[in-house]
């Protein structure tokens, strides 16, 4: 029987491609890191680990709760910084960067509906599941992250 | 754009979002805490000398040398007898101003330098309770319940209150009062430190994890210190514990894994401390700290060098009052502080210092009521009014009605707002006082607010013109200066017919904060007064608006003085400075978040006022001190912060 640590290490290592990529759609790839790292080390820190029944969707909502965090942070700060902002700068190139922007209009949460709706294809009963919330609150948040990207890619 | 063509844009978008994933991140050993120190971890030199005195101070633990004291035992540490030395580093020198009080079933021991070494000297007063301490004028004092000396005297002890675990605060050795000074406990009582004219300690919230504590000199509760370096309640078992203020109040400090966390200046520093899983207790000075082990040997360590002493003996440690002045201290002439005399319980003649600092209004069937914490409740108007809202003047503005009024059977004149000048007076028609050559202008009035900004004392007002279900003309909300009776419009097309807005809040920074709604669609309103800078959403971290939602985000609030904003998220109160920040305090409020119609932000408390949600009767308004855990609820239907 394994350990708890080794448990650990065994679920990290077999899911850690897939939540680094979570949580980069969550926060970008620059936070991204970190966010896994702070939320994996949280989430086996925790004494609620031993009783977790879905590992797997506990961890990816351990990367959204950090990621709610970590964008509040950035929220704020991003409007500090855009307050003192020198205009004129140009439009990026890099399509991810493009994407990230986008992504960026939305609430954490509802990136973390999108990101499994149209990455990992799916259903909002399965994303309810994954997230640990009402299949209402996924349709409610996708219908609301879909009509906010319709704007922003209309008016690009 | 169709529906499939957005989705297909939306995979895209996906795909793009997520080309540049890094690498997955190794993890650090899963099962090890993570410390992330601010500062590099520092070592000190001596710590092969603290390792030789341990041996040295317990090699001579069972010889006692008397002294030509005769009454009390001197115990010298031996370390000059040791055959260890070292050849590389110096050996430390117990700092000739550093003097500790250890406390044990061996009774009260002093630690004081003498020579190049350490002295030992166990006093013949006995140990009441178990801890002592050293006063400024070298006097040693221990007592039942004892819980902390300040330098004005004044102690802090545990006790029992209808109950409950209590804290009560009155002079060294005097009489204890009828009333604790606080009650912040579910379980045993955390020893409190008390600086001057501050305490700082922990206690527990409704639903489980601690909070620090600490009150500021105008008696308030303030949790800034602690947010501001990260520690945000509630806190878990591996966060910051041992919260602790020097007797001068300069210095707090507190412990977290093996990471001491010292603030005695901007920015907080940290030092680090060896195996900080077994510190039971800390105590500081404005030079040193002493960690205390429970059973163990504790550890001094010197705030400005980080070199660290080891406690030569176990046992709970406090550090000295006693002004490093060289002079002896006459512990052998002190009687033991007795303990609290609990058969006479006269009424209370110290004022609390923490935990019940509110003052409000309360409006209901029975008048206008001011109810401050503490003092007598005060009888504005025994007539029923549907608002009531303190003017800086210290007047009250109230409406017997406000607003339009739906199903209800008001008039206009009803909503107009009065002023009651004190107590008792009779409500005269403000806009009469104020505007007496003008006809005021027919409308629906709702009074949200007032505060002094600028030096002008403001009062915040709206004006509906609905009628028969439609707009007559576009509502407006506009500030009246309560002195000259200016009026200047802030919005001058304010909601209308299924639309509106909760009560603003006016703040004396001239930030008008709230939230407007359209139908089912509630959004946050944030404006200021001079056309400034207002908080946003991005700010906040939530959404521009949510539709048909009773626990999306609602109710932002600022706080009178401008410092802080507030709203729910589901059953969290959320708090955030209003300057910015990382900091994000959030308070489980369970029950009492739900259907809250307002939401008002004091100084460590909230008051929150409630809609009918279908019932027959509006439940009545409550303050919560969110960070002690504490709520009291309120008369009437309504309730406004008083100053």
């Amino acid at each position: 029987m394994m350990t708890a640590v080794a448990d650990a290490n065994e679920l990290y290592r077999r899911h850690a491609d897939e939540l680094t990529r979570y949580a980069t759609a969550l926060v970008g790839p620059t936070d991204a890191p970190d966010v896994v790292v702070d939320a994996m080390m949280s989430a086996f820190g925790s004494p609620a680990w031993a009783g977790v029944q879905h590992p797997r969707a506990y961890l990816y909502r351990a990367v959204l709760h950090r990621a709610q965090s970590v964008r509040r942070s950035d929220a704020r700060r991003s409007a500090r910084e855009a307050r003192v902002a020198t205009r004129g700068v140009s439009a990026p190139a890099d399509p991810s960067i493009d994407a990230q922007r986008a992504l960026a209009e939305l609430s954490a949460q509802q990136r973390a509906v999108v990101y499994l709706t149209y990455w990992d294809d799916l259903t909002p009963a399965q994303v309810a599941d994954l997230l640990g919330v009402s299949e209402g609150t996924v349709r409610k948040q996708l219908a609301r992250g879909r009509e906010q990207l319709r704007r922003i890619l209309d008016e690009r | 754009m169709s529906a499939d063509n957005l989705d297909a844009r939306l995979k895209a978008l996906m795909k793009d979002a997520v080309a540049n994933t890094p690498t997955a991140p190794a993890l650090p050993p899963v099962g090890t805490a993570v410390v992330r120190p601010l500062v590099p971890r520092r070592r000190p030199a001596g710590l092969v000398w603290a390792a030789i005195g341990v041996a040295a101070a317990a090699a001579v633990a069972g010889v006692i040398a008397w002294t030509n004291r005769t009454d009390t035992h001197r115990i010298v540490a031996a370390t000059s007898t040791s055959d260890q030395t070292p050849t590389t580093v110096p050996a430390p020198t117990w700092p000739q101003d550093l003097r500790v009080v250890i406390a044990s079933d061996r009774g009260i021991e002093l630690a004081t330098a003498e020579g190049t070494g350490l002295a030992v000297t166990r006093l013949e007063q006995p140990l009441e309770g178990d801890v002592a301490f050293e006063l400024p004028d070298g006097t040693v004092v221990s007592a039942a319940d004892l819980m902390d000396v300040g330098l004005d005297g004044q102690a802090l002890y545990a006790g029992t209150w209808a109950g409950f675990h209590a804290i009560f605060q009155y002079p060294l050795g005097g009489t204890r009062p009828t009333d604790p000074l606080m009650i912040p406990f579910n379980g045993e009582p955390v020893r409190l430190t008390y600086g001057t004219g501050q305490l700082v300690g922990e206690g527990t919230l409704f639903d489980g994890g601690r909070t620090p504590i600490r009150t500021t000199q105008d008696n308030q509760f303030d949790l800034s210190t602690f947010l501001s370096n990260g520690v945000v309640a509630p806190l878990g078992d591996a966060d910051a514990r041992l919260f602790s203020v020097s007797p001068t109040g300069r210095t707090i400090v507190w412990v977290q894994g093996n990471t001491l966390t010292v603030l005695d200046g901007h920015p907080a520093r940290t030092l680090t401390v060896t195996d900080g899983a077994t510190v039971t207790e800390l105590d500081v000075s404005d030079t040193y700290v002493a960690l205390t082990r429970g059973a163990g040997m504790g550890t001094i360590i010197d705030l400005q060098s980080g070199d660290d002493y080891d406690a030569p003996a176990s046992g709970r440690l406090t550090l000295s009052m006693r002004p490093a002045d060289g002079s002896e201290p006459t512990p052998d002439t002190t009687p033991t502080v007795p303990g609290p005399d609990t058969s006479t319980v006269p009424p209370s003649t110290i004022n609390p210092i923490w935990g019940n600092g509110w003052n409000v209004l309360t409006i209901g069937d029975d008048g206008v009521r001011q109810r401050p914490s503490l003092g007598e409740e005060v009888v504005w108007t025994t007539e029923p009014m549907a608002t009531a809202i303190m003017a800086p003047d210290g007047s009250i503005i109230v409406q017997r009605k406000a607003g339009y009024p739906g199903a209800e059977t008001h008039e206009m004149g009803d909503t107009l707002p009065l002023r009651i000048a004190a107590p008792g007076a009779e409500p005269q028609d403000l806009f009469e006082l104020m505007l007496p050559a003008a006809d005021p202008v027919a409308g629906w009035y709702t009074v949200h607010d007032a505060a002094l900004v600028n030096g002008r004392p403001l009062l915040l007002v709206e004006r509906q013109y609905v009628g028969n279900g439609v707009d007559t003309q576009a509502g407006v909300l506009f500030t009246l200066d309560l002195d000259s009776g200016a009026t200047v419009t802030v919005v001058d097309s304010f909601g209308g017919w299924e639309a509106g807005s909760s009560r603003l809040h006016l703040s004396e920074t001239g930030l008008i904060i709230g939230e407007t709604y359209s139908e089912v669609v509630e959004s946050f309103f944030a404006v200021a007064l001079d056309g400034g800078w207002t908080p946003s959403v991005a700010d906040l971290g939530v959404e521009p608006s949510y539709s048909d939602c009773s626990d999306c985000p609602r109710r932002f609030t600022i706080s009178h003085d401008g410092t802080s904003l507030a709203w729910l998220d589901g059953t969290q109160l959320h708090v955030v400075p209003v300057a910015g920040g990382d900091m994000d305090l959030t308070y489980e409020l369970g029950s009492a978040a739900i259907g809250v119609a307002d939401l008002a932000i004091g100084d460590g408390f909230v008051v929150l006022t409630y809609d009918a949600l279908g019932q027959p009767t509006v439940p009545t308004p409550q303050v919560v001190l969110y960070a002690a855990g504490t709520q009291q609820p309120l008369a009437g239907h309504d309730a406004t912060i008083a100053g």
